[in-house]
């Protein structure tokens, strides 16, 4: 059965492929950080917390609206981008240069990168190879936008 | 020899004798009665194993160590008795506010979890699958040849410090050694990429190395690591993500993810490291600004050398036509003013709020990035 994104089933979804999937994720190290995901949908935004701990997705939670002091960084953008990225990773098994995260939010032209602090910032890229291996996991899905 | 041991060893009795004694079975056990701690270090998680911060208890922990360290200068390890005539290290950085960044047991811990191979980890035959047009792989060998100087750097500022600052810094000092195997490892995987394409090395940039001298000597520790730590690793990180952005092949891709990892790492210190010295030592605010109004000029030097601009025009735009040339300008402009702000927001979080206002950086970037 498809799982409808976005919703707080899709992360969960990808939180049981990463816990099966450990291998892997122990293999690229500690994952700490907490970020938001925002997803524009008609003018509104459905707004995610990622919490990840050690090599897992601790916990994710849906709110009304993510406050920047308590995540370290929050990727946010219209879901027609999030969309063609996850239907470019459900083609190649993993997102191609132009659809992972780095390039799309790169210039903040598709997907933007918001922070209160740089530091929470860099936690993106001291992370990177994890929360794009976590995103490509969903080419192990049945997603449904 | 600048030093020579209290004795010379061979021609002393007592110690041979006292050696001897114990080889006989007569265990003086002196060390029993160490007055030292007694705790039981555990892992908070056993899945991240037990790490400095799980050992970061009374004496052994690094919470306590005072802001200037007048009592330990040998290279007793943090937390042990110390007797007899220990040597003077000659230490010059004794000050916690001079090196330290909250974060710094984290990034040590985190810098090893997240170790990663560039001879097994990157797709080396992708780039004999999948070749690249001469004038790309060109652009890329005199990018990587750029790439390399600024590592050298990189790796050289810890080795210049680390024997200088105090052993009681020790997750510091260890963090230190780490970043230069950091550096290290980029080192070897830009040059294993430049020489594996098949272009060979380009040309070495006189711009961007004398800037990076200049910030390399610094006369202080928390001076270079501004430069080092958070003014070239800022921009290097920039130069990563932009480089995967607009990757030729899924080899440069990979290389760039890591790189930006290990990037992002020396940015969190370098940013942890001010912010922890400003805090701190409020009175050095102005001190610093002066030191950078008078060395952030090598961000220029960097960002305007035409053995950096010239390679990343062409990969990002794809080629040399025209028409990726104009490409690649457009997306080189962006990325020059992508450095320049998140530098200035680093600076800016640290603590020093004003900054942005009195750099001549900004003015002169607009210069450069107006051209395209």
């Amino acid at each position: 059965m498809a799982i409808s994104f976005p919703s707080t089933e899709y992360f969960e979804a990808l939180k049981a492929q990463m816990a099966a999937n450990e291998e892997k994720f122990r293999r690229l190290g500690f994952i700490d950080t907490t970020f938001g995901v925002s997803v524009g949908v008609n003018g509104k935004a459905r707004n995610f917390v990622l919490e990840f701990e050690v090599f897992d997705l601790k916990n994710v939670s849906e709110v009304p609206a993510i406050d920047l002091k308590k995540v370290d960084f929050q990727i946010e953008g219209d879901s027609r981008v999030w969309r063609e990225m996850i239907e470019n990773i459900r083609r190649n098994g993993e997102a191609d240069s132009a659809h992972d995260i780095n390039t799309l939010a790169h210039f903040g032209e598709r997907l933007k990168i918001v922070y209160d602090d740089p530091d929470g910032h860099d936690k993106l890229y001291r992370f990177m190879q994890s929360i794009q291996e976590f995103f490509d996991l969903s080419s192990k899905l049945e997603v449904s936008f | 020899m600048a030093f020579y041991a209290d004795k010379d060893y061979t021609v002393d009795e007592t110690v041979l004798d006292a050696a001897k004694k114990v080889m006989e079975g007569n265990l003086g056990l002196h060390w029993y009665e160490a007055k030292t701690e007694r705790i039981t270090g555990r892992a908070s998680d056993p899945r991240r194993g037990l790490t400095y911060q799980d050992l970061d208890i009374g004496s052994y922990g690094y919470t306590n160590i005072p802001e200037d360290v007048r009592t330990s200068q040998s290279m007793v390890s943090r937390g042990s008795e110390k007797v007899g005539k220990l040597p003077d290290m000659g230490y010059v950085v004794n000050r916690k506010s001079d090196v330290w960044s909250d974060n710094v047991a984290e990034l040590y811990e985190e810098d090893k979890a997240r170790r990663w191979v560039p001879a097994t980890d990157i797709p080396w035959n992708e780039l004999h699958a999948h070749p690249i047009a001469p004038e790309l792989e060109m652009a890329c060998a005199q990018l990587y040849t750029f790439l390399q100087e600024c590592q050298i750097v990189s790796m050289d500022f810890p080795s210049k410090w680390v024997a200088l600052i105090n052993q009681d810094f020790l997750e510091q000092k260890s963090w230190l050694c780490a970043q230069m195997l950091d550096a290290s490892r980029l080192f070897e995987v830009f040059r294993k990429r430049a020489l594996y394409g098949g272009a060979g090395l380009g040309r070495a940039s006189v711009t961007a190395e004398q800037g990076l001298k200049e910030w390399l000597w610094a006369d202080q520790f928390p001076q270079g690591s501004v430069s080092i730590n958070l003014s070239l690793a800022g921009f290097l990180l920039v130069v990563y993500r932009q480089v995967a952005a607009f990757a030729p092949t899924k080899v440069d891709r990979a290389i760039m993810r890591y790189a930006m990892q290990d990037a992002g790492r020396q940015t969190a210190y370098g940013l942890g490291q001010l912010r922890y010295h400003l805090k701190h030592r409020p009175l050095e605010v102005n001190a610093m600004e002066g030191y950078l109004d008078h060395t952030e000029h090598a961000l220029l030097g960097l960002i305007g050398s035409p053995e950096l601009l010239e390679p990343m025009i062409i990969i990002c735009g794809g080629g040399l036509e025209k028409a990726q040339v104009d490409k690649g300008r457009i997306a080189t402009a962006k990325f020059i003013r992508l450095v320049v702000r998140e530098y200035m927001e680093r600076i800016a979080a640290a603590g020093l709020a004003g900054h942005a206002r009195r750099s001549r950086i900004p003015a002169m970037i607009d210069r450069i990035s107006a051209s395209a």
